[in-house]
């Protein structure tokens, strides 16, 4: 990672919440908030078991988070939450 | 009807391929022997014609094997989404008084009803008998949004099934094809027996596949159907690899939503064989603008299908001559003729020989039809139709909530995003009112809740949805500085 610590520590919080909030019956999503920073961003959408309905609550919860639309075909290609975290911050407007 | 020319299909092309799931192909007679099976198994559980049962599985395969083997039996039977929570289900399942839930899962069973597991592994072999006569019988519950703030229930029969499938293919043709949705959402559930009824052969996604441009490459794929959301996914990867889908894949998309930019995206990026489909639950495939209107005019979503009738009225059912808006109305022979469980929505929906989809819109002099919004506040959320009535109906009775409203925020990707606005006293967090939503309402949940002051109305007393959505815009905006 290229980026600030405390833009990444932002970013990382709000994929930890999207996770959260993406969070369904049929998935197996871990409690991240407990995670350190390193171990949650190297976490893969494989380890989480997510399916389709997980990537569209992930992305909609990024939106309304960031601001930042993201498709489900982009994020999943991205594969683990640090090349999300590396995206969103190389799409985010400048702060 | 559907299942009898299922039977003479598989009596005459037993060997033709019926469906491609985890790579593996499955004849017309595997599938039988299958679902024949799984039929038999049912009868011994007790069901029969009639009995209303409802199915909570996930796995393609297996979902079409319970929809076949209901159909077989002549029981009626609703899909209970996995995703949805269990108070919806069991609503649903009480409204249709369903007397078991097919499930794999066990996590699926509800407290309210019996649950049958099959043992699926050990259907493989099979006994022909004739299928009994139960044709007239509602086969299918399917579950759309309601105005009147509960789910409508569309009930269809095998005949109805059948008419609706070879209106549905536009001209009628054997396909490979592929929807990468679950079975468990209303329009995919249909499609697929759709596809199968026409003699198609349906693919399943793999278990972890993501890439659809993939497997229409690996299973040589001529017909791919796609929601608005999909194709913006699709058209991001595709479009950053500069690879199109093979020349032989056709595109699907539904809906009147479909805006010209992503049509003329998809025509250059994915494929030009771009179909756009106007259809609803209760009617089936009502237009189609293929390739060739699609390459000229990106506005409209084709031309009728034959033997569909349709018309543009005003609010006095007067016809309106070409060219004016108003509303669109249809006639024809696959169409439901009620809601289950609910007067006031057929009342509204199903007058005289009429189906009213609650859609504006106008007709060209060349025949072309042009849709223009709806005729209430409904939502298209990820190809869901919602109405905020029944975001409202599932919040207004809470502690302390005095008033509500439902709106949406437009997404790219999604289509327009379900919110919700609070006005109350010493009512739960926002929190708390958001995992309330999501147990009662499942996909069709708010994904923000403001609480504000007062429900921004206009003259007419009617709330300003518009005014919701914009201040939801820039009070997240204001909160991510």
């Amino acid at each position: 990672m290229t980026v600030p610590a405390h833009d990444l520590q932002r970013v990382a919080e709000v994929i930890s919440k999207a996770i959260t909030t993406c969070s369904l019956q049929s998935a197996m999503v871990a409690d991240t908030s407990t995670l350190s920073l390193d171990k949650l961003l190297s976490l893969s959408f494989d380890e989480l078991g997510f399916d389709s309905l997980n990537f569209m609550e992930f992305c909609i919860a990024l939106h309304l988070d960031l601001g930042l639309e993201l498709s489900i075909g982009e994020v999943a290609s991205l594969r683990t939450l640090g090349a999300v975290a590396d995206r969103v911050l190389t799409r985010s407007p400048a702060r | 009807m559907f299942m009898a020319a299922l039977d003479r299909r598989v009596r005459e092309r037993g060997s033709d391929p019926a469906v491609i799931t985890d790579g593996r192909l499955v004849t017309l007679s595997e599938l039988a022997a299958d679902f024949r099976s799984l039929a038999m198994w049912l009868e011994r559980q007790g069901l029969g014609v009639g009995d209303p049962v409802a199915i909570t599985i996930k796995d393609e395969y297996r979902h079409l094997l319970a929809t076949l083997a209901l159909l077989r039996i002549g029981a009626r039977q609703i899909t209970l989404p996995s995703y949805e929570s269990a108070e919806y289900r069991q609503a649903i399942a009480a409204r249709v008084g369903a007397a078991a839930v097919l499930v794999e899962d066990e996590r699926h069973k509800l407290s309210t009803l019996p649950a049958l597991t099959p043992d699926f592994a050990s259907f493989a072999t099979s006994i022909e008998r004739a299928p009994a006569d139960h044709e007239a019988d509602a086969a299918i519950y399917f579950i759309t949004s309601g105005t009147t703030g509960r789910p409508k229930i569309t009930s269809l029969t095998e005949s109805q099934l059948h008419q609706q499938a070879r209106a549905w293919q536009h001209p009628l043709r054997k396909e490979v094809f592929f929807r990468p949705s679950s079975m468990e959402f209303n329009n995919a559930k249909r499609q697929r027996l759709y596809s199968l009824s026409i003699g198609s052969v349906n693919v399943f996604k793999d278990h972890g596949e993501t890439e659809i441009a993939g497997v229409c490459r690996r299973f040589g794929v001529t017909r791919l159907a796609l929601s608005g959301a999909q194709a913006h996914g699709l058209l991001e990867r595709e479009a950053d690899r500069s690879i199109a889908l093979p020349a032989t894949t056709h595109v699907r998309l539904g809906g009147g939503l479909i805006g010209e930019k992503l049509r003329r995206d998809i025509m250059r990026w994915i494929s030009p064989n771009l179909h756009v489909v106007y259809a609803t639950s209760e009617f089936g495939s009502i237009s189609t603008a293929p390739p060739a209107i699609n390459a000229v005019d990106q506005k409209t979503i084709g031309t009728i299908h034959p033997g569909i009738a349709l018309q543009v009225v005003d609010d006095q059912d007067e016809i309106l001559p070409l060219g004016r808006s108003g509303h669109i109305r249809v006639r024809g022979t696959g169409m439901a003729s009620r809601y289950v469980d609910d007067p006031e929505a057929s009342a509204k929906a199903f007058r005289g020989d009429w189906f009213y989809p609650g859609d504006i819109g106008h007709l060209s002099e060349d025949g072309r039809l042009y849709f223009e919004g709806r005729s209430d506040d409904m939502m298209n959320f990820a190809s869901i139709n919602i109405f905020p009535a029944e975001i409202e109906s599932a919040f207004a009775a809470m502690p302390g909530v005095k008033e509500c409203a439902a709106f949406s925020l437009r997404s790219e990707n999604f289509g327009e995003l379900p919110m919700l606005a609070v006005v109350g006293n010493n009512m739960a967090s926002p929190d708390e009112l958001l995992k309330h939503g999501k147990r009662l309402l499942g996909l069709r949940a708010p994904r923000r809740v403001f609480v504000i002051d007062e429900i921004p109305r206009n003259s007419a007393g009617k709330i300003a949805r518009r005014d919701l959505s914009e201040f939801a815009r820039r009070t997240m905006e204001k909160d991510r500085r």
